[in-house]
């Protein structure tokens, strides 16, 4: 099932089992997303724990909420900030938020072992080459399959400043995949 | 294997596998129906490039389904309180009060990332239940403000504020129950002479009569005891999986069900505290705070800990949510803010005094730390003083 129609049966039936259907589908891809942004295991674990329980309580509160995987994402987010804020309060956040980092990586098992470095090596290269905001709309888009008006609302930006994003991040890519020709 | 082709180093293949876009669809389809006999090397290449992933950290099936077991038992946690209230019947009666003091306001945050829900916190003001003491078949209610005395030969009196006596008879053999609800307070003196203060949601199971080798008492919630001298029969107070045994002595435990952890803060004398793992002696002025089964000691200014006793909350750097916390048990309201509020990393130092209307509570709390409340029967609504250029759409 689509999971906005989990979100509003959530919203609307009196089954937890909806409840347990969106912590199942989000817990992994949230985890990482924390990852990502800089944040270690425990807080990541931590913030997953207060959304979803907030989620719980609040659903009244959040029926006008359509796009239910933008709104994990922000919330989420934003729930990690404030932890960060509430441990260091003084510091600036500006270090945090410029972090993404993703890493590539290659099952080895259905191609020769010097292929697949080959290949990590070079994908990771091209990820590099990208800003952080770059690479988490690629990240958003092609590995979370989110569309650009849920990108947008996830990150606080316009979809279409969203997809001019995600077009110069892949014309970059382009470019590089075309400058770096293969060592034969 | 020779392959006639290695796609996999073609920047044009990986750029297809990658983004997939209308032309470079276009270019393949039409790759493959001019070149039939590398299909299977294409197909191959295909496959091998899916192996390709992001790395995903991993989180194994045992971490997840644990959180979700914690998540669920908060869940639970909150619901039987919100089922406690509901059940009540009685009209609310609102009492005065008065925030004094210095209050400290730390950074605000600078940035408006949070939407409307989540800079709020809101009170709902909840029926008054009665006090009451149940002492095996029979319940009996009891008025606010009493003093209950424990006589021995299983009898209590029962003194009232208009000094009616009341005279109740208890169970002689099974523990007998008092149990105080939110927004209600109450004293007992038990057959030994020892005095109990009950706050706010709180329970004790006490026996008429001690009569082993040991006085025993079970708490849940908050009570501030003061013991009375007896060598021979240690006195014990039970507080979740903490046993804390007291020699002659008056100290305060607060053991809520909904905080985690059970503290023991000692005025006078000595008592030692147990879990199943540890054991530890606390000083007059110590702390001993219990999570799980550890036990960590600390000096603490007592009259922080004791104050409610005489209807005075004292704060010191206390966050806004735990003091409505306090303010919620002594007035039965309940407060519901997301822990990620912002209102959150504010603090207040101060005095509180329990005497006068949760609105004139709410006025010298919002006056103080840059807040807006709003009454709407009895919801309360707290948010941040800016909400309402934070509300402004993103992005038009």
């Amino acid at each position: 099932m689509d999971v906005n129609r989990v979100w509003e049966n959530f919203l609307h039936k009196e089954d937890d089992r909806y409840f347990s259907i969106l912590y199942d589908g989000f817990v992994e891809p949230l985890y990482s997303y924390g990852l990502y942004l800089g944040f270690n295991e425990d807080q990541c674990k931590d913030a997953i724990q207060d959304l979803f329980c907030k989620l719980y309580f609040s659903k009244k509160r959040l029926s006008h909420i359509t796009h239910i995987t933008a709104y994990l994402y922000r919330a989420y987010k934003n729930r990690l900030l404030d932890m960060y804020r509430q441990s260091s309060r003084y510091e600036s956040l500006d270090n945090v938020r410029d972090v993404f980092s993703i890493k590539a990586t290659v099952l080895e098992d259905l191609m020769d072992k010097e292929e697949a470095l080959y290949l990590e090596a070079k994908m990771n290269t091209l990820l590099n080459n990208l800003t952080a905001k770059q690479r988490m709309v690629i990240y958003m888009r092609y590995m979370q399959q989110l569309s650009y008006a849920e990108i947008g609302e996830a990150l606080e930006i316009n979809p279409d400043s969203c997809k001019k994003m995600v077009y110069r991040a892949i014309d970059k890519l382009r470019s590089l995949t075309k400058k770096s020709k293969t060592p034969e | 294997m020779d392959t006639p082709y290695n796609f996999l180093k073609d920047p044009n293949f990986i750029e297809w596998r990658l983004f997939r876009t209308h032309e470079q669809n276009k270019f393949w389809k039409a790759f493959r129906e001019n070149n039939p006999h590398l299909e299977p090397y294409l197909k191959d290449a295909i496959e091998q490039f899916s192996s390709i992933t992001m790395q995903d950290p991993f989180l194994s099936e045992e971490i997840k389904q644990s959180m979700h077991r914690q998540i669920v038992q908060r869940i639970r946690r909150r619901k039987t309180i919100r089922r406690l209230y509901l059940y009540s019947s009685a009209a609310a009666v609102l009492i005065m009060g008065l925030f004094v003091g210095r209050f400290l306001l730390y950074e605000r945050t600078r940035t408006s990332l949070h939407t409307y829900e989540e800079q709020s916190i809101v009170g709902q003001e909840l029926p008054k239940e009665e006090i009451y003491i149940i002492s095996g078949e029979q319940k009996t209610s009891i008025a606010d403000n009493s003093d209950i005395q424990l006589t021995g030969k299983a009898k209590a009196v029962i003194i009232d504020s208009t000094e009616n006596k009341q005279e109740l008879k208890l169970d002689a053999v099974a523990m007998n129950q008092l149990i105080v609800p939110y927004g209600r307070r109450s004293n007992i003196v038990l057959s030994d002479g020892t005095r109990i203060c009950l706050n706010s949601g709180t329970r004790v199971d006490f026996p008429s009569e001690f009569k082993g080798k040991t006085r025993e008492i079970k708490v849940e919630g908050e009570v501030f005891v003061d013991v009375v001298n007896d060598a021979k029969k240690p006195f014990i107070v039970h507080a979740g999986n903490v046993a804390i045994q007291v020699f002659g002595t008056s100290f305060n435990v607060s053991a809520y069900k909904e905080d985690q952890a059970v503290t023991v803060v000692l005025v006078e004398g000595s008592v030692a505290v147990k879990t199943e793992e540890e054991q530890a002696e606390l000083q007059p002025g110590q702390k001993a705070e219990i999570l799980e089964a550890a036990i960590t000691k600390e000096d603490v200014n007592v009259s922080e800990y004791i104050s409610w006793v005489k209807g005075v909350l004292v704060f010191e750097e206390t966050p806004v949510l735990e003091i409505l916390k306090k303010v919620g048990r002594y007035y039965n309201m309940q407060f519901e803010g997301s822990a990620d509020s912002s209102l959150n990393a504010r603090t207040c130092t101060g005095k509180l005094y329990l005497s006068s209307s949760v609105d004139s509570v709410m006025v010298s709390i919002s006056a103080i730390s840059s807040t807006e409340f709003q009454r709407n029967d009895n919801h309360i609504f707290i948010s941040n003083k800016e909400t309402a250029y934070e509300l402004k759409p993103i992005n038009e």
